[in-house]
Parts: structure tokens; C-alpha cells; sequence
């Protein structure tokens, strides 16, 4: 139950904004938004791990530099990739470079796990770079500037809560049935346990959310422009240019060489 | 003017009646408490109440407005109205305190928020949490907290579900004399409670059986413990 503690805390921290001021509060959130969103094309389109790779410690330096915090969310990232990554390096067919028992771990498959996870952690990260140095409501607002359709700004939003609900929810859940097993029961027994909770899991989140849709009306969220924003919120400070400029010109840089990076890497020869 | 004018009014979730055929109506300053046993419907009269549920079938007019669909998200109507839902975990959903406490003033009052934020925290004493997320609060702390998202934007009609549940007796007495002050405030206020030692003030009772209001009238009706044990409340 350790890994799953863990994994909340993790979600959890995505959250938390900080509150001690650096400098990357300072700059508005559109800037960091348009960053986010170049950051996460270069995700997908760089094909080379080095490219990727630079990627990751550009964001690392950005996070060490201002935002140390980011680090605590690195955490749920074995989480998701696990799931996937693992596996991946044993059924990718290729050259083998490993054996384990009846199954061959294939070089092929090991580039496509680093893939994975370097991609995960290049999200993670510089959403966890967004989110903890900006406002919520600040995001929102800018989504909107940016001509961002509200209903994907809603979608959002809602998925923001509905992680962390979900997250506790589970914790909770865990927590209860853990208090109802008597004695040293069978794990496979537990497991048995867990498939329907899972259906219910969703169940309960789905109502949670519909419910707190409510609740956020009753307190005047409405997504129409003029109402979500007001007045006093509405400030177009401008894009920081020179912060998006870095990024385009990392984009620019990394989408140059990624053709030749691919190249970089040795061949396996066993 | 009525407060709220409720004409033969249902509601119904997804095909199961949890309120049928409630008329009702509400004058200023009135101070109404709900009782009745669990799954009665008090907290679904609230929420129709509140403006935020559309009957499924009957007339709800919430200060002279009938309300549809679109006038549940209408700005000027959310201003006078004030709901504390049952579920603090429902109605928390800022990642601090802080943030909770100010979304209602950010979206609905003109002015400083700032203003509004920091008296609402500091009537219901939970300054100190302002840097805490809401859900790793006690149950009793999220309640002040619930509360203080409502005072926070001083709407006219307050609607309470539950108040004092969870709340220590510190807590139930600082909920008494709050109170106190929003009557002498000249609100109207509706509670949904069935902590009968916890009633105060009331001026109207309404018992609700079944999804259908049994009793309204004067609290006299609380000292009647026959018909408060036909109620299930006792
Ligand atoms: N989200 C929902 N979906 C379906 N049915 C619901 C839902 N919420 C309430 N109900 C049903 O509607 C009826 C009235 O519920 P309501 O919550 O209004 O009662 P209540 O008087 O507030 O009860 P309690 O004292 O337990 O809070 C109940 O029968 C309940 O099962
Ligand atoms: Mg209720």
C-alpha cells in the first residue's frame, strides 16, 4: 500500500500551488501556457531519444533553477509508464539482448520504454512547471484569452478535480476495505476484491463531479467569457516574449537536429 | 415580495421521485428549519430552493423568477442566494482554503474580493487554514469552511443543509450565534436539519415525510413528541 500512498501523495502535490514567489510566478500565464503547449507538440514529434532527452533536461535546469518542487511529482510517473513500458521491452519484436526464461528482452523494446518514459516525464514535468508556479483560476482565464474553446476549458477543469477526487476517493475506499479484512487474508483474495471496487470507484467519481458542477454554480461559475472573468481579473499583460521566445528557440533547435539524432545512438551488435 | 413560491413542485432523479407536489412559500426574513428522516427530501427541497435544481414538473418562482434552465445560472439570482450543501467535500473545490473562500466574491460581488474574503474567513475563524487544502481538513473544519464560501459574497437568502453535523460544541454554539446575527441582518434563512436540540430561533417548521411536506406551520410542533416520532426524527 506503500506505492499507492505514494502515488496519491504525488498526485496531490501536482496540485499544490507555490506559494513563496520566484520568477516564474511572475511571468503571465499565457506565456507559460503557449510554453506548455510548444513543449508538448515537441513531445510528440521528436523521434530521437537524444532530442527528447535534451528536451528533458532543459525543463530539468528550468525546474531546478526556479522550481524545485516540480521533482515531487517525478514520483507518479512509474505509475503510468510501468504499466505499459515494462511489458513493452519484452513483446516489441527485434534483436534480442536479454533473456528471461521463455521471454527475450529485445533491444527494440528497450528504446521504445526509454521513449515512453521520457516522454512522460517531459509532460509531467512541465505541467507540473505550469501548475505549481500559476493560479488555477489564472490558467483558466488565459485558456480563455487564447481563444481556447470553453468546453474544453470545462473538460478540463472538471478533469483537474475529478484526478484528485478519484485519488482520494481510492485512498478512502483502500482504507475501508483494509478495515474490514479480518485477519491475514489471501492476497489473491484481496485482488479478487479489488476488480469491483474499481467499477464503483468510477461510479462514485462520476457523481462527485456532477455534483460539484453544481456546487461551482451555486457560487457563479458559469463559462460564458464576461461572467468567468471578472473585472478585476481580466488583464492581458501581454505575452512575455522574450520567455516563449526560448522555447521557440529550443523548438526550433531540437526539430533541426532531430533527424540527425536519431542517428546517434549505437547500433546493437550482441 | 415572496422569497420563494413553490407551486405544486417534483423532482425526480433520473426516474426516482424524491420530492412530490410541494406548494410552499417564503416571506422575508423568515426562519424556516426542514426536519425529517433520512431520504425525506430535504436536501433536494434546498437545492430547489437554491435555484440550482429545475422542477421536473410544478412552478418554482425564486425571488419572481421561474425557475428554468438557463435562470439557474443567471449572475443576478446566484447573488442573492447562499447554499451550504450537506457534503463539504461537494462544495470544496479549490486546491487552498483561501482560493475557496474567494471564488464567490471573484465571480459574484463588484469591489475587492480581498475585502469580503478575509471577514468571511475571520467570522468563521479559519484564518489560519488559509494555505490548507480543503480536503485534508476535519469534517468540523470543512463545515466553517463551507460556510465561510457563502457568507463570503453576503447573499440575502441562506439556505443551511445540515449545519451543525460534525461540528463540536464550541462549534454548534458559534454556528447559534451566527445565527443570531444574520436574522438581526434581516435574512432569510432555511435549515435542513434532524438535530432537534440544535433548532433555534425558528420561526416556521417544516416536516417532510416521504418526499411530501407533512407538517408547516408554528415550532410549537416540537414539543408534540407523538408526531415527531410518526416523523422518525425523535
Ligand atoms: N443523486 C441522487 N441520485 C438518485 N437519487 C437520489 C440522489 N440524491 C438523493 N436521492 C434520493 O432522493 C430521495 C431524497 O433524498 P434527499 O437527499 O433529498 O433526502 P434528505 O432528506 O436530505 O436525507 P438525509 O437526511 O439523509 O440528508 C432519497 O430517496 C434519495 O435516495
Ligand atoms: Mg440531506
Amino acid at each position: 500500500m506503500n506505492f499507492v500512498n505514494a502515488t496519491l501523495k504525488s498526485i496531490e502535490s501536482l496540485e499544490e500551488i507555490n506559494v513563496n514567489h520566484s520568477r516564474l510566478h511572475r511571468i503571465n500565464s499565457e506565456s507559460k501556457i503557449i510554453s506548455v503547449i510548444i513543449v508538448l507538440i515537441l513531445m510528440i514529434i521528436l523521434n530521437s531519444i537524444v532530442s527528447l532527452f535534451l528536451l528533458l533536461l532543459f525543463l530539468t535546469g528550468e525546474s531546478l533553477i526556479f522550481e524545485r518542487n516540480v521533482f515531487k511529482t517525478w514520483i507518479f510517473v512509474p505509475l503510468f509508464t510501468g504499466i505499459i513500458a515494462i511489458p513493452a521491452i519484452f513483446i516489441t519484436p527485434g534483436t534480442p539482448i536479454a533473456h528471461l526464461g521463455f521471454i527475450a528482452a529485445t533491444y527494440e523494446g528497450l528504446l521504445a520504454a526509454i521513449h515512453l518514459i521520457l516522454r512522460t516525464l517531459i509532460a509531467v514535468t512541465c505541467v507540473a512547471l505550469l501548475t505549481k508556479t500559476t493560479p488555477w483560476e489564472d490558467i483558466l482565464a488565459s485558456l480563455n484569452l487564447l481563444r481556447i474553446p470553453e468546453i474544453f476549458i470545462l473538460i478540463l477543469f472538471l478533469t483537474f478535480r475529478y484526478i484528485f477526487f478519484l485519488a482520494r476517493i481510492t485512498e478512502a475506499t483502500l482504507l475501508s476495505l483494509k478495515s474490514r479484512i479480518i485477519g491475514k487474508e489471501k492476497i489473491l483474495q484481496s485482488w479478487k476484491m479489488y476488480a469491483p471496487l474499481v467499477g464503483n470507484l468510477f461510479i462514485k467519481s462520476y457523481e462527485m463531479q456532477e455534483k460539484i458542477y453544481i456546487a461551482m454554480n451555486a457560487r457563479g461559475f458559469h463559462m460564458k467569457k464576461d461572467e468567468m472573468l471578472s473585472p478585476v481579473r481580466v488583464r492581458l499583460k501581454g505575452i512575455n516574449w522574450g520567455y516563449v521566445a526560448v522555447f521557440i528557440f529550443l523548438a526550433f533547435i531540437l526539430l533541426w537536429t532531430d533527424g540527425d539524432l536519431i542517428w546517434m545512438l549505437p547500433s546493437w551488435s550482441g | 415580495m415572496d422569497v420563494a413560491q413553490l407551486e405544486r413542485v417534483s423532482y425526480s432523479y433520473r426516474n426516482s421521485p424524491a420530492i412530490a407536489d410541494v406548494s410552499l412559500h417564503i416571506k422575508e426574513s423568515e426562519v424556516i428549519y426542514l426536519i425529517g428522516e433520512n431520504g425525506a427530501g430535504k436536501s433536494t427541497l434546498l437545492l430547489i430552493l437554491a435555484a440550482l435544481f429545475v422542477p421536473t414538473s410544478g412552478i418554482a418562482r425564486i425571488f419572481g423568477k421561474v425557475i428554468t434552465e438557463k435562470s439557474t445560472k443567471d449572475i443576478g439570482l446566484r447573488r442573492r442566494i447562499g447554499i451550504v450543501f450537506q457534503d463539504p467535500d461537494v462544495q470544496l473545490f479549490s486546491p487552498t482554503v483561501y482560493d475557496d473562500v474567494s471564488f464567490a466574491p471573484r465571480h459574484l460581488t463588484t469591489g475587492d474580493y480581498k475585502l469580503y474574503t478575509e471577514k468571511a474567513m475571520e467570522t468563521m475563524k479559519i484564518s489560519h487554514l488559509r494555505q490548507r487544502h480543503p480536503y485534508e481538513l476535519s469534517e468540523g473544519e470543512k463545515k466553517r469552511v463551507a460556510i465561510a464560501t457563502v457568507l463570503s459574497y453576503d447573499p440575502e437568502f441562506i439556505l443551511f443543509d445540515e449545519p451543525t453535523a460534525n461540528m463540536d460544541g464550541r462549534g454548534r454554539r458559534e454556528f447559534k450565534s451566527l445565527l443570531k446575527k444574520l436574522i438581526d441582518e434581516g435574512k432569510t434563512i432555511v435549515i435542513a436539519t434532524h438535530l432537534l436540540r440544535d433548532i433555534v430561533y425558528a420561526t416556521r417548521i417544516i416536516g417532510m415525510y416521504k418526499g411530501k411536506i407533512d407538517y408547516d406551520g408554528d415550532p410549537y410542533v416540537l414539543k408534540n413528541k407523538k408526531y415527531l416520532e410518526k416523523l422518525n426524527i425523535l
